[in-house]
Parts: structure tokens; sequence; C-alpha cells
């Protein structure tokens, strides 16, 4: 039988994209209101929302990256990251999010509130596959000769490696 | 069989410590990220919202420590809907939805410092920047954070209630007048305060308002204590031009009179003066004449009763003229006078801005919309004393105020 993820690869890409997620929290709590001083709400928001977004997106590459030269199918890889990403940032913030609703007096609403934390994890998915997706390219230099290629190797693993079956 | 996915130790020891050191920080960060935000405000030399700190005096006499408990070092709009007052004894107060017909909330706190923190968590629009961390659209994961804190044990700001309620009136006996009484409803009212605009006075109040050198308006606050018993009586209004203690002392027909037309003292500076004076009613002296002046009235808007200034309305002209005239030596002879300045922080200096936070300095529990002010200058007078002058209150030297603060 076929599993709906690798999960190997789908532990790990929870562990990044959890990891991702608490990190750009704690940077938002302790620079964000400086930051927003500084540069204001909107451009102070948006920065830290980019980060948040590129962190999935990174966290999905890192986590796609060798599985694609191990003829891994398209399809379980971005389930695989996918699901990943959903429960990495979900987990995390929906947790926190669903918290908050509860809680607070919301300018936005329950209804919305709740929009808005459904919309956050779809960004933040579509992200993430994007990052697999791009992490689907091979680097452009011959490998032996890539600094970014022996980063790589160190960091991630060889990928010519032949995937164990 | 499905591929495995080897993942190399240095990721997953990366993600770990990532993960315990974030986790970490968003436990005991915020009062990084607060002290991070005062910090670039300072640097900027403009901390908006986040005033800066008192001036805490050594406060020796009578008039000091009446000044101190009394008078408005700034005060400015926190947030939506919300009012940050400092004290001169560095305390603080949050006034919250104090609007007519609504019952305000009033948060007090010991230290400045802590309004500040609250303020930031509570009411700055800056604290919403966190709930981007989880995306563009705005999730409520700010306020989950924090409660999530709570949970945890970690946050005891959130715990902050109400010291007190306010309730805001208007023509509160006389038409014209309006007031605000602290006290959630239910519970004894603890203070009240009415503000007249001089149109709404009789020509025996209008002299009194005049030998204190009032201008257009004045107002009176009454502080009770648990037993509705009366502490202490304070008049309050915006400075006229050409006025001195000495106007009290010896005042003759003529010149209270004259002061009606006299300009209102700072105008043109964009600065606003505030005179004071308040009465010991714990002194039987003060406290009969204030028994003839005020009686406990209903106030229907706002299902309560309240000291109120019944003279004015209950009784024949000259009687009035009496007990005001009684009144005014009560003050010339016992009162703590005290005349702050105030500079406009935010609003543009008209006439319309200056009356507004006249207004706001006079009723403290009030509106919440008044513009931001910042004391300039102070001067206090006990005078019970004889011949005793309004001498600065604002010569602290940097040495004495460490004494007391660690006193």
């Amino acid at each position: 039988m076929k599993s709906f993820v690798l999960v190997s690869a789908f532990r790990v890409g929870v562990l990044l994209q959890l990891t991702v997620s608490v990190v750009v929290l704690a940077v938002a709590v302790i620079v964000g209101p400086a930051l927003a001083w500084r540069a204001g709400m909107d451009a102070g928001s948006l920065l830290i929302a980019t980060v948040g977004v590129i962190g999935h997106a990174a966290a999905g590459f890192i986590n796609a990256a060798s599985l694609w030269p191990r003829q891994v199918s398209p399809a379980l890889i971005m389930r695989t990251v996918g699901l990943a990403v959903v429960l990495g940032h979900g987990l995390f913030f929906g947790a926190l999010g669903f918290i908050g609703i509860g809680t607070a007096s919301l300018p936005a609403g329950v209804g919305g509130s709740i929009v808005a934390v459904i919309l956050d994890s779809a960004i933040v998915l579509v992200a993430a596959i994007a990052g697999a997706l791009i992490a689907a390219a091979p680097p452009r230099r011959r490998r032996s000769e890539s600094r970014r290629y022996a980063l790589w190797v160190r960091v991630i693993g060889p990928r010519n490696e032949t995937p164990s079956l | 069989m499905t591929p495995t996915y080897p993942a190399p130790r240095l990721v997953l020891f990366v993600c770990v410590a990532l993960i315990t050191i974030a986790g970490l920080s968003l436990a005991t960060g915020r009062d990084l990220g607060h002290q991070m935000t005062l910090d670039v405000c300072s640097t900027s030399g403009h901390c908006g919202n986040f005033p800066d700190s008192p001036p805490v005096c050594a406060y020796f006499g009578r008039d000091r420590v009446v000044a101190q408990e009394s008078f408005i070092f700034a005060q400015q709009r926190a947030g939506a809907g919300t009012r940050l007052i400092q004290f001169g004894d560095d305390s603080a107060e949050l006034i919250v939805g104090a609007e007519k017909g609504q019952k305000g909330a009033v948060y007090s706190f010991a230290h400045w410092q802590d309004a500040q923190r609250w303020v930031m968590d509570e009411y700055s629009d800056l604290g919403d920047v966190i709930s981007a961390a989880a995306g563009p659209t705005g999730s409520p994961v700010r306020e989950g954070y924090r409660e999530a804190l709570q949970l945890l044990g970690l946050d005891h700001e959130i715990d902050i209630e109400a010291s007190t309620g306010v309730r805001i009136f208007d023509d509160a006996l006389l038409p014209g007048a309006t007031g605000a009484l602290r006290g959630a409803e239910g519970e004894a009212v603890s203070e009240v305060t009415v503000v007249v605009p001089f149109d709404a006075a009789s020509d025996q109040l209008l002299e009194l308002t005049h030998s204190m050198g009032f201008w257009d308006v004045f107002s009176y606050t009454i502080e009770l204590d648990s037993d509705l018993q009366p502490v202490s009586l304070t008049f309050s209004g915006p400075a006229a031009d050409g006025w001195s203690l000495q106007s009290l002392r010896a005042p003759s027909e003529a010149e209270f009179r004259k002061a009606e037309d006299r300009p209102l003292l700072g105008a043109a500076q964009s600065e606003i003066y505030i005179r004071s004076f308040t009465l010991d009613l714990q002194r039987e002296a003060n406290a009969a004449l204030y028994r003839d002046m005020f009686s406990m009235e209903p106030i229907r808007q706002v299902s309560a009763a309240a000291p109120l200034l019944s003279a004015d309305e209950r009784l024949a002209p000259a009687e009035r003229r009496r007990l005001y005239e009684q009144m005014r030596e009560r003050i010339r002879d016992d009162a703590v006078a005290l005349e702050v300045v105030h500079g406009l922080t935010t609003a543009d200096g008209n006439e319309d801005a200056i009356q507004q936070a006249a207004h706001g300095l006079m009723l403290r529990s009030g509106p919440v919309a008044v513009p931001a002010t910042r004391l300039v200058d102070a001067r206090t007078a006990d005078l019970s004393v004889a011949g005793s002058q309004l001498d600065p209150l604002m010569t602290c030297e940097p040495d004495s105020a460490a004494k007391v603060s660690g006193s």
C-alpha cells in the first residue's frame, strides 16, 4: 500500500516548519513593536509576515531538496511538504489563533478571525509548496565546483544518494 | 516500500536548539521587546503615547503633598478610547471608555512605567505586529499568545483589573454643567467632579470664581471616603491673566468685575494655565461650610447620588453671597493653591484645543478625547501660612529624586 506521505521526511518537515513558526513569533514579539514604531505599523507587519512566509518557503525547500533526486514522485513530495507545513504552522499558529478567538474582543469578529487563520495557513501552504518546487531545479554549476553544493552536502546530504527502498 | 529520508543530525540539532531558544524568548521576551521599543522611541526623541518620567521630587510641606497627589504631569490618548494620565507622585491612571452614556473604567498604577507597559500590551496597535508572524491576514495570534502565557502562569499583567468605574453626566443642577463621578455601579462614589461654565453660574458664584482667578469656566471636585464622608474640596479652572494671590487676599468689588474681561493666561503661547485650590474637609470649619453649600443629590443619568453644589440653585442671592464670601475666606486662609502650566504636545495651539485640554485637566475622569498635554511648570502655596507665595515645584535636584525613589 502506498503511503500518503513520506513519513521520515514528513517528520523532519514538521520540525522545520515548527521551528520557523516559533522563531518568527519570537522575533515578532521581541523586535516587532520596536520595528513597527520605527517603520510604521503596516511596514512592520508586512516585513514580519514576509519573513514568516519566506521562512516557511525555505523550510519547504529544505524539506523537499533531497527528495527530488531520489525519484520520489512529485505528488508524494507535495503531500509530504504540504502536510508538514499545515501541521508545523497550523499546530502552532492555528492553536494560538483559536485561543485568541476564544478570549479577545476582536475587531474582525469571530468569523473574520477564523477566516484569517485559514487564509494564513493557505498562504504559508502555497509558500512551502513553492519552496518545494524551487528545490526541484538542480544547481546550475557542476556540483564539484559549487560552494553552495558543498554547503548543501554538509547541511542536507548529497543529492545523488540512492534512495533506500 | 517507501524511501526513507535520512535527516542530517545537524538539521535536527539546529531545529531543536532554535525552538528551545525561541520558546524561552517567547516566555520571557516581552520585557525585552518593551524595552527595545522604549529605546527606539527614546532614540528618536519622540515617545508619543509613552511618556517620559515625571519629576519625582522631595515633597515637604502640606502644599507639596497635596500637589504631589493631585497635579497632572501629562495626559495623552494611549489608545482608542483611552486616556493615560501621569501624576506628580510617579503614579498613573488609565481612563478607558469614559464617554457620556458609557460606563468607563479607571486602571490605577503606582508607577507610570507599569502603566506604560500595560498600555503597550493592551491598547497599543504596536502589539498587532505580533499577529503578522502567522501571516499577512491578521490572525488573532497576539491575543492567543498572551492568553497562552497567562494559562502557563507566565503573564501577570493581564490580571490587572479596573480600580474603579467612571460615569459621565451633564446638567448637574446647573444647566450646561458636565461632570464625572468615580465608583462603579453598585459601589460607593469616591469622587465627583463638575465643570461649570460661567454662563451657568450665578453672579455671586462668579464673584467667588473671579476671586480665584478663573477664566470662563471652573470645576469643583469632591473626594469622598468609603463612608461617603467628604475628604477634600478642590476648585479648579483655567487661569485668567492679571491675577495674583493678593487678589484673593485683598479683593475689591471693582477687581472682581474686572476679572471677567481679562484674557486667558498663556493662550498666546499655546499654554494652558490651570489654577486650583484644595480645602481639607476634615477640618471642621471647612466641613461646616461645605455642608451648607453642597448636598447629596440624585443624578438620574448615572443612577447614583453624589454631592453637588446646591447653594447656587437652592438659596436666595443674599444667602449665596454670604456663603460664597465665607468660602473665599476659607480658601484664602486654609487652602493649598496650585498653579500648573501645560503645553500641548500634539495638537495645534488653537483656542479650541486649549479649552479642550483645560477641560481635560479639570475633569480628569472625564471624556478621553482631549488633546495631549505635558507639564511645563508648577507652583504651589500653602495659604494657611501667612504671606505665603506660589513657589516653584519643579526645582527638584536629581539627588533628591534618587533619594525619594530609593526610600
